[in-house]
């Protein structure tokens, strides 16, 4: 079977599934039928109640096997053929905003949950990105202040020198510790979004692919049910409860909200753009007049490097505490709900299966 | 591929009107998830009664039993949304919980801030001092002392406060994000969603892991910050309570290298402090109001700003495991304890 190449909800995938994937699983169903069958047979000939015993429980998990598939099939195809945009209307949430088209070229509408899914996390990225941003630049501009010296001429430093050397603002040096430990915070929830991200690329591109036919395979086959139940029950979780959890989760309001926007004397700019552009303090220090006068005033460099002449401490540390929630915090809650329900749904086939030790090793 | 799809829709299409979820909200959908699993499992009772398959009855008898306790939980939702907030309110100095907590966090937040600010002035101001050295050089011969080394152990101390009411703001920050998030979307988006998806089979832990945690950002957290603000406000040392003290940082000169006077170190031993004629007598001085004025500076932050979220937060983690366990979803919730 070819299995590479593939996302859900795309024409290849629909026809790995359809042409590939459920043949076999179909084979293999009737060649269980068969067997149950035979036995059945040998059993009632041979007057055995243990094989006519193993038939009647046997009948009973291949159709649930069948039901299994096709129900796992319809759920995802319903994932993909849905809207998202009509669920949040449901819950009086806005449309989403089209993207807008790439190089003049038309970009595709259509948002089902694994899109929806995808873009929070993607939100969540693009946050805990500019969290940590917006800390590296603040860190950036207090190793400088901190690193500053000056040295003052007392008497005669035309011919021989005096004075005193001043390191004036290194007082900052707390602030910096302070940004070191917010970058690590942010750096770990960019870290743990694009972690949760690729769990959702593998899923769509990979899971499914993988675990499906197999499952459907070993479920299907005599003595290896239980092996096939853990299959079916991960790629059933990971395919629908984990997109499905992330896609409610990019619903809710006030996720990505930047403290910037509201903090005292922004002066009217966009802080999160200014931000961005780090090359500014080293392009301005080149030219930078190093006068003493300069070099004692925290308030003249604050105004030199920092956007409306002063840092942004408080509001860094509310960004990375944000980003923590948006990049760690959530994400692991939408982890949390899929390994819940591979437990209930390996409990519907028979099985105790307990994922916790995975989770807590992601 | 839209051939595939034409299926489930038309599945779907046959048995929910979803045309008209938009105008019902979240209990019309939930409604109408009822409904489609009481239909799904008189489906599968007929079929287990008619084959005689004893798994399908039992199967759909117990499920009979979890749709029962999902219809108990939306009954017990609407009346708490109607009625819970009222009640709740008491405790909240009648604001209600959420508003209150939010306001109390919001504040504690500008307090801290204000710490924050007034640290980093103090911390400047001692930097600076201690940075000070003295250079005399002729025709490249010369040297450079630095008298104020007394100033260059107390910023260090200095920082580390400063980092760690930066800490608790963050953490503070964080607990009012998640309040606020509960507050605007437990009983718009996670109730309603985590009861339809607790009426599925397949997605009932999911269900009842989203129910718990739209309770405990909703109710439990908020209570447990509040609860545990008034324990740390009836136990709190009125000794650092009040406006924030300032310290007097005497100019240090970095030419001057004189030690300690005998005076001084008499002075000293009996606990007094010593003049501020010398730059080790100048440091001593800030070192001894600064031992007066951090408790003042740490007891908001550490107390309001990270023991207290940190035990609410724990509360909260733990609500989830017993509130998703009542649910019907027996969750493993400990990875959220070690984030936190």
């Amino acid at each position: 079977m070819r299995m590479s190449n593939m996302e859900v909800c795309t024409a290849d995938f629909d026809s790995f599934l359809y042409t590939q994937a459920m043949p076999v699983a179909g084979v293999s169903a009737v060649a269980t039928l068969s067997l149950i069958v035979l036995v059945m047979m040998f059993g009632k000939a041979t007057s055995n109640p243990k094989l006519s015993e193993w038939s009647k429980t046997e009948i009973v998990q291949l159709p649930m096997t069948i039901a299994s598939i096709i129900m796992i099939v319809l759920v995802m195809d319903s994932f993909c053929a849905i809207d998202f945009n009509s669920v949040r209307a449901i819950f009086g949430k806005a449309p989403v905003e089209p993207p807008k088209p790439v190089l003049g070229f038309p970009v595709s509408t259509y948002t089902n949950v694994y899109d929806a899914a995808e873009s929070y996390l993607f939100q969540g990225a693009k946050f805990s990105h500019q969290a940590l941003v917006v800390a590296r630049y603040h860190h950036e501009v207090y190793n400088i202040l901190v690193m500053r010296s000056a040295y003052l001429c007392d008497w005669w430093c035309i011919f021989g020198q005096s004075g005193t050397t001043v390191q004036a603002l290194s007082g900052y040096s707390g602030r910096l510790n302070l940004m070191g430990m917010l970058f690590n915070s942010d750096l770990a929830a960019y870290l743990s979004d694009l972690n949760s991200l690729f769990i959702l690329t593998l899923v769509r591109s990979g899971m499914l692919v993988m675990l499906l036919p197999i499952g459907i395979f070993l479920r299907s086959m005599p003595f290896m049910r239980t092996f096939g139940s853990v299959f079916i029950a991960v790629a059933m979780s990971f395919m629908l409860v984990y997109p499905a959890t992330l896609a409610i989760f990019s619903m809710m309001d006030g996720i990505f909200s930047s403290p910037l926007k509201n903090a005292p004397q922004n002066c009217g700019m966009d802080l999160d753009a200014y931000f961005q552009d780090e090359s500014r303090i080293y392009n301005d220090e080149k030219g930078y007049n190093l006068d003493s006068g300069v070099l004692l005033h925290d308030d003249e460099l604050l105004r030199h490097y920092l956007p409306c002449g002063r840092d942004y401490p408080i509001e860094t540390a509310e960004y990375a505490a944000y980003a923590f929630i948006a990049g760690v915090f959530i994400p692991t809650i939408a982890l949390l709900s899929a390994a819940a329900s591979v437990r209930f749904i390996a409990r519907f086939y028979g099985e105790e299966i307990d994922l916790s030790k995975i989770v807590q090793m992601v | 591929m839209m051939k595939n799809r034409i299926l489930p829709l038309l599945m779907m299409l046959a048995l929910i009107p979803l045309s008209h979820a938009t105008d019902m909200g979240w209990m019309g959908v939930a409604g109408i998830a009822v409904i489609t699993s009481a239909a799904m499992l008189g489906i599968v009772y007929m079929i287990g009664f008619g084959f005689s398959i004893h798994e399908l009855t039992t199967l759909s008898k117990d499920e009979a039993y979890q749709l029962a306790a999902v219809i108990a939980l939306i009954g017990g939702l609407t009346l708490i949304q109607t009625g819970g907030d009222a009640i709740l309110g008491a405790f909240g100095d009648g604001a209600g919980i959420q508003q209150s907590a939010m306001t109390q966090t919001s504040t504690m937040t500008g307090t801290l801030s204000s710490i924050f600010g007034s640290l980093g002035d103090i911390e400047r101001r001692v930097s600076l001092e201690g940075s000070k050295s003295l250079t005399c050089s002729i025709l490249a011969v010369g040297y450079t002392i630095s008298g104020c080394g007394g100033y260059t152990l107390i910023s260090p101390a200095i920082a580390t406060v400063e980092a760690t009411v930066g800490l608790a703001i963050a953490e503070l920050s964080a607990i009012g994000k998640l309040m606020e998030i509960g507050f605007n979307n437990s009983f718009t988006i996670l109730l309603p969603i985590g009861i339809i998806f607790r009426t599925f089979k397949i997605t009932r832990g999911a269900g009842g892991l989203i129910i718990a945690v739209a309770i405990a950002f909703y109710f439990v957290l908020p209570l447990a910050m509040i609860s545990m603000w008034k324990i740390s406000d009836t136990f709190k040392d009125p000794a650092y309570t009040g406006t924030l003290p300032g310290i007097l940082i005497s100019s240090c000169d970095a030419a001057q290298t004189d030690d300690l006077s005998g005076e001084d170190l008499d002075n000293m031993l009996f606990g007094d402090l010593p003049s501020t004629d010398t730059n080790p007598g100048k440091a001593i001085n800030v070192l001894a109001q600064l031992r007066g004025v951090i408790p003042f500076y740490l007891f908001p932050a550490l107390i309001y700003g990270i023991i207290t979220p940190a035990i609410a937060l724990l509360i909260m983690v733990a609500s989830i495991r017993v509130i998703a366990g009542i649910a019907g979803a027996d969750v493993d919730v400990s990875v959220l304890s070690r984030v936190i």
